[in-house]
């Protein structure tokens, strides 16, 4: 084969993997460190006469073993996902009603209230913490994994809500109006046509829903004390970080670890994901 | 076998997590029992610390009949969670302060001069430092219960110092100046963080206190930065920083000199034990070239800063008497804890402050930490730790005047100029 020839095949192979190449880097190079800095032991970390991008001496298992019996990480993780399994069922039970009402009927204040829905969610955690500590006083959740399922729902819902409505808007009302023709009530035609009609945006709502709520950091440390009803995001760097010492290896075990789940809930929805990111850009 | 489609993975995932999440949700929160005392710690730099200090409470608790659980958290966040409790009147009995002091409290703390008086008489009365952070100027009573400080000596590769002639490291800031530039010619600077970070506001300080300066005098009031010595102090600082560091040390954090010393590139680091510690696990040869110095002496005497922690108890607390009686306990155990914690605890009762201390006599590398509890103050110094100075002391006033002053953003008067307006904007407040 001559070099003309050569040249156009691997423009015509991997030409298209050129433009991509710049934004893999940055997408995958935090995965890729985290991944070697799991394994590699202290001495090879720290060491700077080497290439920091793979292991000089032989690769560890003492970060993955500190984390997993060193800390109660299993539990933590077990209290991430359920609260936000939890987070997700409320959020989405409370959203797509209110999704609904805010995209549909016509009443005095919704288009205010809409705007103020979204504006609420742009409040800073910061912010809301110290008001919001007086509620889960109140009800008698402090250093309950309960507190964090009352209080994620408080910037879940109006993100949520405000993606659902342009999913249910993208739904045409002569498809709602003929199943209210034919018998429907209005909840009926709502739970039979529009839920069915939305499903990609549901789970992109939940998608959502489930990952702000999974990496959420300052309710989780304003609300729990107790090792055994933190979070990962919270339990990870609270035993991890003692003073000015990182346990930079098992730190990124935890972060490797506690993104598994995430990952294998976007490998399961990608399409319906993708599918709803698109249907609900467009009307 | 029939394929598992991806929706039923989902539904059962759903429903697994559901199922494994009751017996966590349905555990009634500690809070709501009674006859016990909750305490919110800072995660210790040394694990073993926290077993130890988790062992003594159960042991405690036996002896007691009260039961004492202790909440690790990482000292950066025990600020919010404070303000969180006082916020709600609810939460911990006891709230360790790190570094803030007491008076910024005070409000929500009660009076615990009475357990501070019979620790005092039992072990040769409260260091000035411990009377300082804990006693509430308004009530002039103790609002906490000292527990330890955190010193910040000079750590040193005793190999390459020896290099330069000097085999025991700089015992003032001009020989860490001058055998500071010989390393880094070599290719091994020093690093003192110049950055938003706890050991930034420490290190820097001690120098100025070394040179004499200070922010505030003697009466907590007046402001003393526009001063001669002020102005020394910073043409040193920025030689310090040219000569013998890179501009690395604009970027670190409090980790980050504690891995430039374990890199291997590091010579000198001002910091507590720490960095020590976590090397002689990782790096046995390295750490067998690491020493301990006093923190240098400057033109006018040897200052350095401490970084202190203390006990305090919530007036929402429903055990009070209870919180005081584990924390005279554990005034009793003090010796045990400075062990614990490998030398890094240094203590606040004058008993315990002279030698032989635990670990830190034993061992001929740590032994110069002896003298540590004569030059180490805390913010505030030579006045007292009020409110104002704390503030001063959180705003990073003193380490951004340096660092627009050593990257030449400021000339000399300018940057005095700043910083002293600062710190009078601040104090006014507080007037």
């Amino acid at each position: 084969m001559d070099a003309r020839k050569l040249w156009r095949r691997i423009k015509r192979d991997y030409g298209p993997y050129l433009p991509l190449s710049p934004y893999l880097f940055i997408v995958l190079f935090p995965f890729y460190w985290m991944v070697i800095t799991t394994f590699k032991r202290d001495r090879d970390l720290y060491n700077l006469e080497t290439a920091p991008f793979w292991f000089k001496e032989a690769p560890t298992l003492d970060h993955v073993r500190l984390l997993l019996q060193g800390t109660l990480f299993p539990i933590w993780m077990g209290n991430s996902l359920m609260i936000g399994a939890l987070v997700v069922v409320i959020t989405l039970v409370l959203a797509l009603p209110a999704a609904y009402a805010l995209a549909r009927m016509r009443f005095p204040g919704a288009q205010p209230l809409s705007t103020a829905m979204f504006l609420s969610y742009l409040i800073p955690s910061t912010l809301l913490f110290i008001p919001l500590s007086q509620v889960v006083r109140g009800l008698g959740f402090i250093d309950s994994v309960w507190a964090l399922v009352i209080v994620y729902p408080s910037f879940t819902l109006p993100f949520c809500t405000w993606l659902l409505m342009g999913f249910v808007r993208t739904v045409p009302k002569e498809i709602e109006e003929s199943a209210q023709i034919d018998g429907c009530t209005r909840f009926q035609a709502f739970r039979m046509i529009i839920i069915p009609v939305i499903i990609p945006g549901i789970i992109t709502a939940g998608i959502f829903a489930f990952t702000l709520t999974y990496q959420e950091f300052i309710y989780a440390l304003t609300f729990i004390s107790g090792s055994a009803n933190k979070t990962i995001s919270y339990g990870v760097t609270s035993d991890l970080v003692r003073g000015d010492v990182f346990y930079w290896g098992s730190l990124m075990a935890g972060a490797l670890i506690g993104a598994i789940p995430v990952a294998v809930v976007y490998a399961f929805s990608l399409d319906h994901f993708i599918h709803g990111l698109t249907a609900g850009a467009l009307k | 076998m029939s394929r598992l489609s991806r929706r039923q993975f989902l539904g059962t995932a759903a429903g697994a997590a559901g199922v494994s999440a009751f017996p966590h949700v349905w555990i009634r929160p500690a809070w709501a029992q009674t006859k016990e005392v909750r305490v919110l710690a800072w995660t210790h730099f040394v694990p073993a610390y926290d077993k130890w200090f988790d062992a003594f409470a159960d042991q405690w608790s036996t002896k007691s009949g009260v039961k004492v659980i202790i909440d690790h958290i990482p000292h950066l966040q025990i600020p919010a969670k404070i303000a969180a409790e006082v916020a709600t009147q609810s939460g911990h009995d006891i709230v360790q302060l790190v570094g803030t002091g007491t008076e910024k409290w005070a409000s929500a703390l009660l009076d615990v001069q009475d357990a501070a008086d019979r620790i005092g008489k039992k072990y040769g009365g409260w260091t000035p430092l411990a009377d300082n952070y804990c006693k509430v100027r308004t009530d002039g009573k103790f609002h906490a219960i000292p527990d330890f400080f955190i010193d910040f000596p000079g750590l040193y590769r005793k190999d390459l110092w020896t290099e330069i002639g000097m085999p025991n490291g700089p015992d003032s800031w001009d020989e860490l100046h001058k055998g500071g530039a010989k390393l880094k010619a070599k290719g091994f600077p020093v690093g003192i963080g110049l950055a938003h970070h706890d050991d930034s506001r420490a290190s820097w300080r001690a120098i100025m206190w070394s040179f004499g300066g200070s922010e505030v005098a003697k009466d907590g009031k007046t402001i003393t930065y526009n001063s001669k010595e002020i102005r020394e102090a910073l043409k040193f600082q920025k030689a310090l920083y040219k000569d013998c560091m890179t501009p690395e040390v604009l970027a670190w954090d409090d980790a980050s000199n504690n891995r430039f010393l374990a890199s291997g590139r590091g010579s000198w680091i001002h910091n507590p034990i720490s960095a020590y510690r976590t090397i002689e696990g990782s790096n046995k040869e390295l750490a067998d070239k690491i020493f301990v110095s006093l923190s240098p002496k400057g033109p006018a005497i040897r200052r350095s800063f401490a970084n202190c922690r203390a006990y305090g108890v919530t007036k929402f607390s429903k055990n009070a008497d209870g919180a005081k009686a584990f924390l005279e306990a554990l005034a009793d155990v003090y010796r045990d804890a400075a062990k614990a914690s490998t030398g890094y605890n240094m203590p606040f009762l004058n008993n315990y402050a002279k030698p032989p201390f635990p670990i830190i006599s034993e061992d001929p590398k740590l032994k110069p930490l002896e003298q540590d509890a004569d030059y180490h103050f805390t913010t505030g110094y030579p006045g007292p730790l009020t409110p104002a100075a704390d503030e001063v002391y959180q705003q990073f006033v003193m380490v951004d005047a340096l660092a627009q002053f050593c990257t030449d953003k400021m000339d000399l008067e300018q940057t005095v100029k700043w910083a002293e307006e600062k710190i009078k904007a601040i104090y006014a407040k507080f007037a």
